[in-house]
């Protein structure tokens, strides 16, 4: 049930389009202010909601970005130097520079930030590789991307066994600060040992399964690209040209 | 018709001080479970690895001595090439799966779609395959989340769905539990009458009795026994290169110590029954004669 609804979701375009997409907006609200950023992200949003994923999308997003950027926001207020002081308590003050520096650095952190988990919710990595496969990208570049998503969640599963494991043998994990920096290491020592001797047993798998048989390799995911994925496509690319052009002018214009 | 040949082979790894394989000379016919068996250490997944190419390809080291398979030196052979003629499989199910695939469908397809096959042969090729080593129930699911015995099937089933002739299964079951061996060496089986030649390392003594046609005891590198399974476990001095005998053969041997007469010596439980069956009834016959 739940494979057929993702299916019929990924289905309803081809996900080099909705990269496109996510790419073209990402690129427009790094090139321009914060303005243009946030209505960005509200065109992110209604492209998530079109797809059936806004719920989704808009918790991932308000857990993540959204902390990222108000962070990263006040950081800057507070710590880039200026002359001109608009607002001060004690050692804390917020100049017009760092105000104007945050601004621009956060719009595109929060514009491009968005953009990717977008991507991450709407394109289904496996069909993606495999349009990208067909025009001609190499097999390993596929495999390496996909493989490291797929693995991640390996990792993490180990990496709590490892830390079970650790603590069985008495090494004090649940304490202060310096308490768990000193087991920092002997619990990601033999998370990396093990990756690697890993990775020598994966290539002995790939080999086995012909990874490197001197054969046109073919593909049992038929994904569609029909009239609307190939129109948005070049509505992407002329969005993202005009934007480039009318930043130029912009940027001309004011100089 | 021998599908491998292997002539004075001996294999140093690149950090190892001395051979690990020493003058090795096995023939393995066509259509034949040949099965390796020897204490750890002894070489037998560095052979395996000979077989299929990946020594001294993959590991480095030196190599002397000759590999055929069907008639191709695999050593000459791209490794990419030898893929698919010789299938492999080996002990860790957990990294055997290939870590690209989000259903255990597209892992079985993932060997068929490097080799190039056309999409409806691969979906019909897959669909039967599973279908033999029933693994149909896992089709949808996430390859990662299968139990180890399971994944040994995924595992077994992906190569098997490949085709080749010559299939080197390398301790399939030495992480798993006995239900899950038994489901493994059933698809082991299903591999045997297919026809496919079979090189199989195993510590389990009774499945390597029950379905193996050819024997070979390794030792420190070296082949120091072979034959039929009943051959090398009559053998006393098997026991001497610290390999296992099957608990039926150790039964029928404390039997004879015990000064009970049996003929010959079983390896399997259905001999081991029929020899025990024949002593009664001889001691029966014996008694009957006595009581009249």
């Amino acid at each position: 049930m739940n494979m057929q609804k993702e299916t019929e979701r990924t289905q309803k375009l081809n996900p080099l389009t909705i990269l496109y997409i996510v790419v073209a907006l990402a690129v427009i609200s790094v090139i321009y202010d914060y303005k243009v950023s946030v209505v960005c992200v509200i065109v992110m949003m209604l492209v998530a909601a079109g797809f059936g994923e806004f719920t989704s999308y808009l918790k991932l997003w308000s857990r993540s970005i959204l902390w990222m950027c108000a962070l990263c926001f006040v950081l800057q207020i507070f710590f880039i130097p200026g002359e001109d002081v608009i607002w001060k308590y004690g050692v804390f003050q917020v100049t017009r520079e760092g105000l104007e520096q945050a601004s621009k650095l956060c719009s595109r952190l929060f514009g491009a930030g968005s953009a990717a988990i977008l991507g991450f919710r709407l394109i289904d990595l496996g069909n993606l590789m495999a349009v990208l496969e067909k025009s001609g990208i190499s097999p390993t570049v596929t495999y390496v991307l996909m493989s490291t998503a797929n693995i991640i969640p390996q990792m993490v599963k180990r990496m709590g066994a490892i830390l079970e494991a650790q603590k069985s043998r008495g090494i004090e994990m649940e304490s202060n600060m310096l308490v768990r920096a000193k087991a920092f290491l002997p619990s990601i020592g033999p998370l990396i040992l093990n990756a690697i001797v890993n990775a020598e047993e994966r290539a002995i798998t790939l080999e086995a399964r012909a990874f490197s048989a001197p054969c046109r390799k073919t593909s049992i995911k038929i994904i569609p690209d029909i009239k609307t994925d190939k129109i948005i496509r070049k509505l992407m690319i002329a969005a993202v040209i005009l934007a480039i052009g009318g930043k130029i002018i912009l940027w001309t214009a004011f100089k | 018709m021998d599908s491998i040949q292997i002539t004075n082979l001996t294999y140093k790894y690149p950090i190892s001080e001395e051979p690990v394989l020493r003058n090795i000379n096995l023939n393995v016919k066509k259509g034949e479970l040949c099965a390796i068996i020897g204490a750890n250490g002894s070489g037998k997944t560095t052979l395996c690895n000979a077989i299929r190419g990946f020594v001294p390809k993959f590991y480095k080291g030196e190599i002397s001595g000759e590999i055929i398979v069907n008639g191709k030196d695999v050593q000459k052979e791209e490794i990419g090439n030898t893929a698919l003629d010789i299938g492999f499989v080996f002990q860790n199910p957990f990294t055997q799966i290939s870590g690209i695939a989000k259903t255990v469908f597209e892992e079985l397809a993932y060997g068929l779609e490097n080799m190039g096959i056309e999409r409806e042969i691969i979906i019909r090729r897959v669909e039967e395959t599973m279908r033999m080593t029933k693994i149909e129930e896992f089709r949808d699911r996430n390859p990662f989340q299968l139990s180890g015995g399971q994944q040994q099937r995924v595992a077994l089933a992906a190569i098997l769905v490949m085709g080749q002739p010559v299939l080197v299964i390398d301790e399939p079951t030495s992480q798993l539990d006995p239900q899950s061996t038994d489901d493994v060496f059933e698809v082991i089986k299903l591999m045997k009458s297919m026809g496919k030649t079979i090189v199989l390392v195993e510590h389990k003594m009774e499945q390597i009795a029950e379905y193996a046609d050819h024997v070979v005891v390794l030792h420190k590198g070296e082949v120091v026994m072979e034959g039929t399974a009943k051959e090398v476990f009559s053998n006393p001095l098997c026991e001497e290169y610290h390999t296992r005998l099957p608990q039926c053969t150790k039964i029928a041997g404390e039997l004879k110590n015990m000064g009970i007469d049996m003929e010959g010596t079983p390896v399997t439980v259905e001999e081991t029954v029929n020899t025990i069956k024949a002593v009664m009834e001889n001691k029966r016959k014996e008694m009957e004669k006595w009581r009249l």
